[in-house]
C-alpha cells in the first residue's frame, strides 16, 4: 500500500483514499465492492436508495455520501447489513416502481452483484 | 411507550429518550388505535426521499390497518418489528428513524392490544397448508401420517 495515502478499515482490511473521496468511491477504487444502487460515478452522490448503508465506527451511514476519514472502522459485509439491504430491495419491488425488464443495460447493472442467498 | 408500572423511570437520554415532548394518554384510550394513528401520520408525512421511509411507512400503515380489520397474524407483528428496525437504522433523517418507534414501543409494552385483534395468534398467515392437501389426499386415497403436515410445522 502507498505510504502517502491515508487509509480506513473496510471489514478489517486497509483501504487507501485521497482526501475528498467518499467511503464508496475509495472502496470501489481499491477493488472492494459495497452494494449500491442510486450511486453512479457520473452523478453527484445523493444517498437516497440507502443500499450502500455501512456502519462507520458503529454508526449507520450511506457510504456514497460519507467522506472517507483516516482510521475509521467501516463494516459492510455483515449478516445484519446484508439482511437490511435485502429488505430494502424488497421494499423497492413492493413499491412497484421498477422497470428491470426494460433496462437496456440490465446485464451490467450493479444489482447483478448483490448477494442473492439468504443469510 | 412507558406503561403505568414505569412511572419511576426517568425521561433522560439514558432511560426514556424523548425529543423534548411527551403525550399522556389515560386508560380510556385504545393503545392499538393510538399506534395506528401514528403509523398513518408518518406515512402521510414521509417526504419520499429515501427507500426505507418512503416504502416502510406505507407498509407499516397497511399492516396496522390489516390488524385492525382482524386479518393480522403473528407474522405481521414480526414484519412490523423488522420494518421498524430497518427504518431506525437506514432512514435518512429523524422522521424515518422514529417512525417505527410508537409501534415498537406499544408492541413491547402493550402486546395484548395487538394480539387480541389477530386472526390467528398461534399460526402463520391465513393459509391452511394441510387443508390445501385435503384434495390430493382424497384423490390418492391416502390418509396416513405422511400425507399430513404436522401441527405447526
Amino acid at each position: 500500500m502507498s505510504d502517502a495515502l491515508p487509509t480506513f478499515k473496510l471489514d478489517g482490511a486497509e483501504v487507501p483514499f485521497t482526501p475528498g473521496q467518499t467511503v464508496l468511491q475509495a472502496a470501489l477504487a481499491a477493488g472492494r465492492h459495497i452494494p449500491h444502487l442510486c450511486y453512479h460515478p457520473e452523478f453527484r452522490p445523493h444517498g437516497s436508495c440507502k443500499l450502500c448503508t455501512v456502519k462507520i465506527n458503529g454508526w449507520h451511514a450511506t457510504s456514497c455520501t460519507q467522506p472517507a476519514k483516516a482510521g475509521a472502522e467501516v463494516q459492510s459485509e455483515t449478516a445484519e447489513l446484508n439482511a437490511e439491504r435485502r429488505m430494502m430491495v424488497q421494499l423497492l419491488f413492493v413499491e412497484g416502481n421498477h422497470f428491470c425488464p426494460h433496462a437496456r443495460r440490465a446485464a451490467t447493472a450493479s444489482c447483478r452483484r448483490w448477494p442473492t442467498t439468504s443469510a | 411507550m412507558p406503561r403505568q408500572d414505569d412511572f419511576d423511570r426517568r425521561i433522560a437520554f439514558e432511560d426514556i429518550e424523548t425529543g423534548g415532548a411527551f403525550v399522556v394518554f389515560d386508560s380510556s384510550r385504545d393503545v392499538f388505535e393510538i399506534a395506528r394513528h401514528y403509523a398513518h401520520f408518518f406515512a402521510e408525512e414521509s417526504c419520499g426521499f429515501c427507500t426505507p421511509c418512503r416504502v416502510g411507512t406505507s407498509l407499516l400503515r397497511n399492516l396496522m390497518d390489516k390488524i385492525r380489520d382482524g386479518k393480522g397474524s403473528q407474522h405481521d407483528l414480526r414484519t412490523i418489528e423488522e420494518l421498524a428496525g430497518l427504518l431506525h437504522h437506514a432512514s435518512h433523517c429523524g422522521l424515518g428513524e422514529s417512525a417505527g418507534r410508537p409501534l415498537l414501543g406499544t408492541l413491547e409494552r402493550f402486546r395484548p392490544a395487538y394480539e387480541r385483534r389477530l386472526g390467528s395468534t398461534a399460526g402463520e398467515p391465513a393459509f391452511d397448508l394441510d387443508g390445501a392437501l385435503a384434495r390430493a389426499r382424497r384423490m390418492t386415497g391416502r390418509d396416513d401420517p405422511g400425507a399430513h403436515l404436522g401441527d405447526g410445522s
